[in-house]
């Protein structure tokens, strides 16, 4: 029997006419489109043209910082997030878990840091593409350390270090103590006992009139931070009793012997005794000159003078620019950031604009610093900053440290009021503190 | 089902079918091809419109999620408020909105974790958990904050009183952050909340719109290809059928010098090579009968030709008989008389019929002849009415039986033979008998005769007798002929029939008649 031999080439015909728009359908794909990270920085000045967002509470120094930077980056548009300086810790770290909100920079201030130079989610700025490494011992030494993570690297470049200063009223100290010589009123106010006499004779003298100081609490405050120990040590251990019964004693002393003022530190009646010139001594940080003193006491030239706080100059405050790992632009961001904190004019700068202490050692170093002030009588204020920073020594900065420090200081102003006596401010510090810290750590 | 719904079925399909049996192979092609085309169409509509109702859903379904953002932006906006406008103030300051906020929250929780176990399945986004799980875990660590807060400006009296005395840490850092981050982290997720929503609404209609695309292009390529389909059936199944319709025509015409150039291998190649079979089968017939028509008028001038021969040969016959006369040789002359009238009416005559006297006449010729053959061996006997005379008869119809009887029966026996030849009209019949008492046949001879089977005895010629019967039966009808009886050594009688036709009736009429009878 014969097969019917069937024409083939329809068919072929006809299961290609099917075939090619069903291929064409359903090999469609949406092209995936890959995002390379950058792992050299190398674009020319000039050429980098795009917009970084800074988070700071600082707008001044960023803008005087950016001002120098648009020289060299004309292109780079610098826009600067006003950020309170307390809401920086918990914003940051929202940006990292949702990726919402990055900032390309952020400004640290120097109590988060123990919190912040560990977070999963800052760039490492020590290594490749940063190579920050290259700054390794070029910053002041007490501050460089508090910028690198627990590995050694920096997770951010130190901008503006805060060192401990006392201002005192040169009328004041050569009405009641003889002489307003700064290196003479440094031995007559060494430590704080010492201080407390002579508060007390100018007390004396003035008739009550004229205070030692504005709020007993800046004492506590300076004393807690010239304890230098941790407040909760790694194991959660809360390690603050006896430095704070120490510095609350102090400072409830000179409440009870009125020897402060009585104003509230930070009220608008604590920032009118630097215009009415009726307290002695501000135990504050370099950064008081500049912020409060001039502010409050634009026409007071020739009345002040700076010497070191008493039992010892230690840190008081500071700042230092770190770039999350979401960042877009990272590097315009390293570009600011690394001129920010490493060039001497863009520091300098900084300096004259702001008042904002330099980092840099090469530029603390320069003549700027060892000029006569006539703000001061003369006296060569900045100098003295840059001995005083010299010799500070990096204090232990624990996570929960900056939280039991203010818990623990609002506890003693009570006790400083007389609201309740020391040991509750203890007390009630420790529960507080313990409790928090559970309720964070959800324990 | 009834009977009569069931009549009217079946009177309903016999209209159906009747009416499909008369329609050509193009229409019930074209049918079948449109009925096929239909219901691939009303598949594509019905597939377009299921598409056209499932988006329908899809975009109520978007207008739901739209909503349930709203609601989400809105409390993430109220918690805004809250951070940034109360900057100094923990939300605490405010119980009963707080307790409203905390409801609303644990309710929103509660809805986006349910949606969004979902939407994390959907578009396998593992982050969606991990912002769920963290919003969770912030929002309580918020309210624990908040409940510590309150608990502990008691401690101060009030709230108030803790922020009068600068007690603002707890509240404006801690309290205040974490709000922060439990806002940021809400945001994150009416973010994403979009963000997914959307990636699905569009992966969705993406693959609806392919869908359709494919059903618009596949309806586009199936109309196509049925279109080529049909074109390419009806080509190949009515055009052959077209072209030996054609070629049909043609032979009808007479142009028997056409030949189907269809090859193909199927049943169309078939017709096609059976028909050029055919045609080459009449073209040859058509040659053979031209042949046979041109090898008869040969055979015709041969006959002219030959007719000189018989003229010579009568002249000559007529030298002999006269010399017979002149040498008084009676018997010569007689027998010379009878062949040439023989000859004359075997060779000479032009018609097929001659009268019944004639033929009579020319029998007794024969029987003069034959007399000479066989002296004193037999008697004749003639009994001819004389009426049939005039009719007519084919030339020498009986002359082979006569010669049956003589040579085949009365010729080998022993004793005197006799023949008798009668003739009577019965009806408008003639009846001739021709009775002989000769050796007769056995009946297994008798029958095989007609056969044209031959020799049962010697020289017995059932060639002659089949003869005769086929050329009565072919010029007269089947309603004549002739039959034979026959007894072994008593004789044989062989009874003929033949129409009575008058002598005056032409041999047209004769022809028309015998036409009418036979058919």
């Amino acid at each position: 029997m014969k097969l019917p031999h069937y024409n083939l080439k329809p068919i072929i015909i006809i299961v290609l006419i099917f075939l090619i728009p069903c291929i064409l359908i359903f090999s469609y794909h949406p092209k995936n489109q890959s995002v390379s990270g950058k792992t050299v920085f190398n674009t020319s000045p000039d050429k980098l043209n795009c917009k970084i967002d800074i988070w700071s509470w600082d707008v001044n120094a960023i803008e005087a910082l950016t001002e120098k930077f648009n020289e060299k980056y004309p292109n780079v548009k610098v826009n600067i997030m006003d950020t309170a300086w307390a809401d920086v810790p918990m914003k940051l770290k929202a940006a990292i878990m949702t990726g919402n909100n990055v900032p390309d920079v952020v400004q640290v201030e120097i109590g988060f840091l123990g919190d912040i130079r560990n977070l999963d989610g800052l760039e490492n700025l020590s290594d490749p593409p940063y190579n920050g490494s290259e700054f390794d011992g070029k910053f002041v030494d007490y501050y460089e350390p508090l910028c690198r993570n627990k590995d050694g690297k920096f997770t951010s470049l130190p901008v503006a270090p805060g060192a401990s200063a006392t201002f005192y009223r040169r009328d004041i100290a050569k009405k009641y103590l003889g002489t307003d010589d700064p290196d003479e009123l440094e031995k007559l106010l060494s430590d704080w006992d010492k201080a407390l006499e002579a508060g007390r004779r100018i007390k004396e003298k003035s008739g009550g009139s004229v205070a030692l100081v504005g709020d007993a609490s800046e004492i506590y405050d300076t004393i807690i931070r010239q304890m230098d120990t941790v407040w909760v040590d790694k194991d959660g251990i809360l390690r603050f009793e006896d430095k704070v019964r120490q510095a609350a004693n102090m400072a409830v002393k000179v409440r009870r012997e009125g020897l402060d003022a009585g104003a509230v530190a930070w009220s608008s009646a604590w920032m009118d005794l630097f215009k009415n010139g009726s307290t002695f001594v501000a135990p504050s940080g370099t950064w008081l000159e500049a912020y409060v003193i001039k502010v409050n006491d634009p026409v007071g030239y020739g009345k002040w003078g700076v010497i070191s706080t008493p039992g010892g100059n230690v840190n008081n405050g500071g700042s230092s620019y770190a770039i999350p790992s979401a960042a877009k632009q990272k590097e315009a961001a390293w570009y600011w950031v690394r001129q920010s904190t490493t060039d001497p004019a863009t520091q300098l700068y900084h300096f004259e604009k702001t008042a904002n202490y330099p980092a840099l050692k090469t530029v603390i170093e320069s003549p700027v610093f060892n000029q006569s002030l006539t703000y001061f009588n003369g006296q060569k204020a900045w100098n003295k900053y840059v001995q005083m920073i010299k010799d500070l020594k990096t204090p232990p900065i624990n996570k929960y440290d900056f939280l039991a420090s203010r818990i623990a200081s609002e506890n003693v102003n009570r006790a400083i009021s007389g609201k309740i006596s020391v040991d509750q401010a203890i007390n009630e510090s420790e529960y507080q503190i313990k409790e928090i810290i559970n309720i964070l750590e959800r324990k | 089902m009834n009977a009569k719904t069931f009549n009217t079925l079946t009177k309903m399909k016999d209209r159906v079918l009747s009416w499909y049996t008369g329609k050509s192979i193009k229409y019930k092609l074209l049918l079948v091809i449109v009925s096929t085309l239909t219901v691939t169409f009303l598949l594509d509509f019905w597939g377009i419109f299921q598409l056209y109702s499932i988006n329908k859903d899809m975009k109520q379904s978007q207008m739901k999620n739209s909503e349930s953002t709203k609601r989400l932006e809105q409390f993430s906006s109220d918690i805004n408020r809250y951070c940034e406008k109360e900057k100094d103030y923990i939300i605490s300051q405010h119980k009963y909105e707080k307790q409203s906020i905390e409801a609303e929250m644990r309710l929103l929780l509660g809805s986006i974790q349910n949606s969004w176990s979902d939407y994390a399945r959907n578009n396998r986004d593992v982050n969606a958990k991990k912002y769920i799980d963290e919003l969770d875990k912030n929002w309580t660590i918020y309210l624990k904050l908040d409940d510590f807060i309150l608990k502990y400006a008691r401690n101060y009296g009030n709230l108030n009183e803790m922020i009068d005395m600068g007690a603002v840490f707890l509240n404006n850092n801690v309290a205040r952050g974490q709000l922060i981050y439990v806002n940021s982290l809400l945001d994150k997720l009416i973010e994403q909340h979009k963000v997914a929503y959307e990636n699905e609404t569009n992966s969705m209609e993406k693959k609806y719109n392919r869908i359709l695309v494919t059903i618009i292009l596949f309806t586009l390529v199936t109309f196509v290809i049925s279109a080529v389909i049909s074109r390419m059936l009806v080509n190949s199944v009515v055009g052959p059928i077209f072209e030996l319709t054609r070629l049909m025509k043609q032979i009808e015409n007479g142009n028997l010098d056409v030949s189907s150039k269809i090859t193909n291998s199927n049943e169309m190649g078939m017709l096609s090579n059976g028909f050029n079979h055919m045609v080459g089968r009449i073209k040859d017939l058509l040659k053979k009968v031209m042949q046979d028509q041109e090898e008869k008028r040969l055979a015709e001038i041969r006959i002219l030709q030959h007719q000189i021969n018989p003229h010579f040969l009568y002249h000559t016959l007529n030298s002999i008989r006269w010399m017979a006369k002149i040498y008084k040789a009676q018997n010569i002359d007689i027998m010379v008389t009878s062949l040439i009238k023989l000859l004359k009416s075997s060779i000479g005559s032009e018609s097929e019929l001659i009268t019944i006297g004639n033929e009579i006449e020319l029998l007794q010729c024969y029987f003069d002849i034959q007399k000479f053959r066989f002296i004193d061996k037999f008697d004749v006997e003639f009994d001819i009415e004389e009426q049939i005379k005039n009719c007519m008869i084919i030339r020498l119809l009986l002359q082979p039986i006569v010669e049956n009887s003589l040579i085949h029966g009365i010729e080998p026996m022993k004793g005197k033979g006799f023949i008798r030849i009668t003739g009577k009209r019965k009806g408008n019949s003639i009846e001739f008998i021709i009775r002989d008492n000769g050796l007769g046949m056995e009946e297994q001879a008798l029958l095989s005769m007609f056969e044209g089977k031959v020799k049962t005895s010697s020289n017995f010629s059932g060639l002659g007798m089949k003869n005769v019967n086929e050329r009565i039966k072919l010029y007269f009808g089947n309603d004549y002929g002739l039959t034979v009886e026959s007894l072994l050594n008593v004789g044989t009688s062989v009874r003929l029939v033949i129409p009575a036709v008058s002598q005056n009736e032409d041999n047209l009429n004769l022809g028309r008649q015998i036409m009418d009878k036979s058919v």
